[in-house]
């Protein structure tokens, strides 16, 4: 996949949110252990896992008198945990359709909602991206599936990312500045003003 | 009983202190086997021999007193240049890695490939307390590296904001002001020290607003030492050249090469009078010919001449290479005014090819890739073509002279595989063209295969030569630089990118950013392309189609009506007699 794709789709990722509609909390960690059956046949695997405790000894590295670190550090601080996993195979068909159903299926469930869906009939490209998106306009989860003839990578990223927080890393790790996010905005603003 | 005490104090100090320098991973050992099952594993299976690392024990007893950057501890070995590929009915090597690290540990990153033989990388941590364990293990095709580190975070969050050990300051804050920023800055430290003034970071860095570089500190090839100033003066043949001017060039400038020209027997125009040319100089500017004179009273003559060489691209209408043309169909241009086209070669003519190897850590897993396109590309080549392999890491390693031979050219192609190091891209380039300049023949090339990230992008390297200087002093060669951006895009460099990054945590992606528009200056400056490989498939075809744009190349030359040394930046241009076609060269070169 080529790397302009991956910026659209993260940029994607962030605007579609203020589409998307609140639902209630649900799990946003996605289970994605029976890729582990792949290893054996893929000549390439990745796996990275970073849990809370982790991301808390990342964020002490950032420090919160900075304008600029203390917006990362909190985003740092409040997620729960970042998952990915990939296999890349030396030909097609190496795995079944119901490998990437399961996967599907969970982010089918209620609380995910598809804001970007990117196919390929050329490459046999499929890149899905899902959120997960409280009453509180806060962002529980994020999961990125994509699909090509001889890989699977699946990234999930299990919030809460709140978009207020998201906004102020602008002109910067490649954010526009003018980027703005601002999606349910009267439900932020009654929380604040409780 | 004080005494007594103090003793006491002292003998258990001295125990543990004898105890940790006898045993190094003693504490370790007391709370796991992760590193030594590991070890063992490497050991027993591959039958492999741990590098000596001097000192090791000693480092490590002094990192467990003095706790810099609050690691408490640490365990390394390194396993070099031995076997690691896979024994058939060996515990495969994550299997060993999760029975070895099982309690309490957990698994961050497992990482495993089966490209060019087997690699994998792990990485666990564990809490301990305050303290955090992480361990790492390596394993590729000939090298092994496990790691055990104990840190506080605290204690390595304070050393980053305020380096200190021992209550010795290292400097200010390794974290730098703003970590967004941190790639963008470096280029700006470096510009420091640029007498230019004009950021390094800035591939577009306009050489003729610089002539603070000037070359002519080359003594050889400095146009001011001749006092007249007149190409065609005669006088008595100067061995040294006088002293410099103090106003001929600030003094901090370096040293630079004189501006390509030949007076090789092809390319010298013959000489007035049957005189013959007895020396010469393959390159430069102005070159300088003795002559046996027939004037009565002077034994030699001074002739000083300037060619200008010029490797020019045609192509027509619709982009494509114009490869039939002649002589005739050329106009060049200097400042606006025509010149007189003395010499001209057409696309057939041989190459000189300087084939550049980027051989940095981050190709390590492609050298078979590497290694299998570059024995393409040499067979693609025409016979009469010379090539010089090179690889470059930190430093520059020439692996061939220019040769014909192809079977030896090959063969040496293999030696890039013991070969990793740093990314020394800009000294490297500067080396390579200096090589060049040896070469008489006009028609030269560097053919650079990288990811262009120059060490200093990354780190606190410095190089003997910045960007800024590297494109002046290209744009004014004639050798036609093609890189091969092999960026070669995996996993981590896709999650990176999905997240922003690309690399490292911060600014990996600004640094390739930065790396790849100097790689599009260098190939814009000097006539030539880049060509983009995102992954090892895509490096034949990128050599492949530099092998059929190096011969879509014109030599040309002329000699310039009107030579002031007055270091202005002489602008060239050409034309040609074919409607809607154009003509890509360099873009001139400095009257010094």
């Amino acid at each position: 996949m080529k790397p302009i794709m991956l910026k659209l789709i993260s940029i994607a990722l962030l605007a579609a949110v203020c589409a998307a509609p609140p639902v209630y909390a649900q799990n946003a960690r996605l289970q994605i252990d029976h890729l582990d059956k792949l290893f054996p046949r893929a000549v390439e695997t990745i796996d990275v896992r970073v849990e809370g405790s982790l991301l808390q000894v990342a964020s002490k590295f950032l420090r919160s008198d900075r304008v600029d670190e203390a917006a990362v550090k909190e985003i740092i601080q409040a997620l729960k945990g970042v998952y990915v996993k990939g296999v890349e195979f030396d030909k097609d068909g190496e795995y079944g359709e119901a490998d990437v159903e399961a996967i599907r299926q969970q982010l089918a469930a209620p609380g995910w909602d598809r804001i970007v869906g990117v196919r390929s009939k050329r490459g046999g490209e499929n890149v899905e991206v899902f959120l997960m998106i409280n009453n509180d306009a806060v962002i529980e989860g994020i999961g990125v599936l994509i699909s090509e003839p001889k890989q699977i990578m699946v990234v999930n990223v299990v919030g809460p990312l709140d978009p207020e927080k998201i906004n102020n890393l602008r002109g910067q790790f490649g954010i526009p500045k003018d980027f703005a996010l601002d999606f349910g905005g009267a439900k932020k603003t009654r929380r604040v003003t409780n | 009983m004080t005494r007594l005490a103090s003793f006491v104090r002292r003998a258990a100090l001295f125990t543990i202190m004898i105890a940790l320098l006898v045993s190094p991973s003693l504490v370790a050992r007391a709370k796991g086997k992760g590193f030594k099952d590991v070890v063992k594993h490497i050991e027993t299976n591959y039958r492999a021999k741990k590098t000596r690392i001097p000192m090791l024990g000693f480092a490590n007893f002094a990192v467990k007193l003095i706790r810099p950057a609050g690691v408490k501890g640490f365990k390394l070995a390194v396993f070099e240049d031995q076997d690691f590929s896979a024994r058939p009915g060996a515990a495969s090597f994550d299997m060993v890695m999760r029975e070895s690290y099982n309690k309490d540990w957990q698994p961050l990153v497992q990482i495993n490939s089966k490209r060019d033989g087997a690699s994998h990388t792990f990485i666990y941590v564990k809490s301990s307390g305050k303290d955090v364990e992480f361990a790492l293990a390596v394993l590729e095709n000939r090298e092994a590296v496990v790691l055990q580190v104990k840190f506080n975070p605290d204690a390595a969050a304070r050393f980053l904001e305020n380096p200190k050990i021992m209550g010795i300051s290292l400097g200010k804050s390794i974290r730098g002001n703003n970590p967004g920023a941190v790639a963008m800055n470096r280029p700006a430290r470096r510009a420091a020290s640029n007498p230019s003034g004009n950021p390094s970071g800035n591939p577009s860095g306009n050489p003729s607003g610089n002539p603070s570089g000037n070359p002519s500190g080359n003594p050889s090839g400095n146009p001011s030492s001749n006092p007249s100033g007149n190409p065609s003066s005669v006088d008595s043949l100067q061995t040294t050249p006088p002293a410099q001017t103090a106003d001929a060039q600030p003094a901090d400038a370096k040293p630079r090469p004189p501006l390509s020209a030949t007076a090789n027997d092809e390319n010298n125009p013959p000489l007035p009078g049957g005189v013959k040319a007895e020396s010469s100089s393959s390159t430069t500017a102005p070159a300088i010919t003795e002559v046996k004179s027939n004037l009565p009273g002077h034994d030699t003559i001074r002739i000083e001449t300037r060619l200008v060489n010029l490797n020019v691209k045609a192509v027509d209408k619709a982009g494509q290479p114009l490869t039939d043309l002649k002589l005739e169909d050329f106009a060049i241009y200097e400042d606006a005014v025509k010149q007189d086209v003395s010499h001209f070669k057409p696309v057939n003519a041989p190459v000189n090819v300087l084939m550049l190897l980027d051989l940095s850590g981050s190709t390590q897993k492609k050298r078979g890739a590497m290694m299998e396109a570059a024995r393409k590309f040499i067979d693609t080549l025409p016979p009469q073509d010379k090539i010089s392999l090179v690889a470059f890491t930190r430093k520059y390693r020439p692996l061939t002279d220019f040769t014909t031979d192809k079977i030896a050219l090959k063969k040496e192609v293999e030696q890039i595989k013991k070969i990793g190091g740093g990314t020394a891209f800009y000294d490297s380039v500067w080396q390579a063209l200096d090589d060049l300049d040896k070469i008489s023949d006009a028609r030269k090339a560097i053919v650079v295969l990288t990811d262009g990230e120059d060490e200093s992008l990354i780190g606190d390297k410095e190089t003997a030569h910045t960007f800024d200087e590297l494109l002046e002093r290209a744009s004014e060669e004639d050798v036609t630089i093609y890189p091969i951006y092999f960026s070669g895009q995996n996993h981590y460099n896709k999650i990176g990118l999905l997240f922003g990054g690309g690399g490292s945590l911060m600014g990996g992606n600004d640094n390739r950013k930065i790396a790849r528009k100097q790689l599009d200056s260098l190939a814009e400056q000097t006539g030539g392309e880049i060509f983009s490989a995102q992954r090892e498939e895509e490096l034949e075809s990128a050599y492949k189609r530099v092998a059929s744009e190096l011969h879509t190349l014109y030599s040309l030359a002329y000699s310039p009506d009107k030579l002031k040394h007055n270091g202005e930046f002489r602008k060239i241009g050409v034309k040609l007699n074919r409607d809607g076609a154009v003509a890509k060269t360099r873009r001139g070169y400095y009257d010094r």
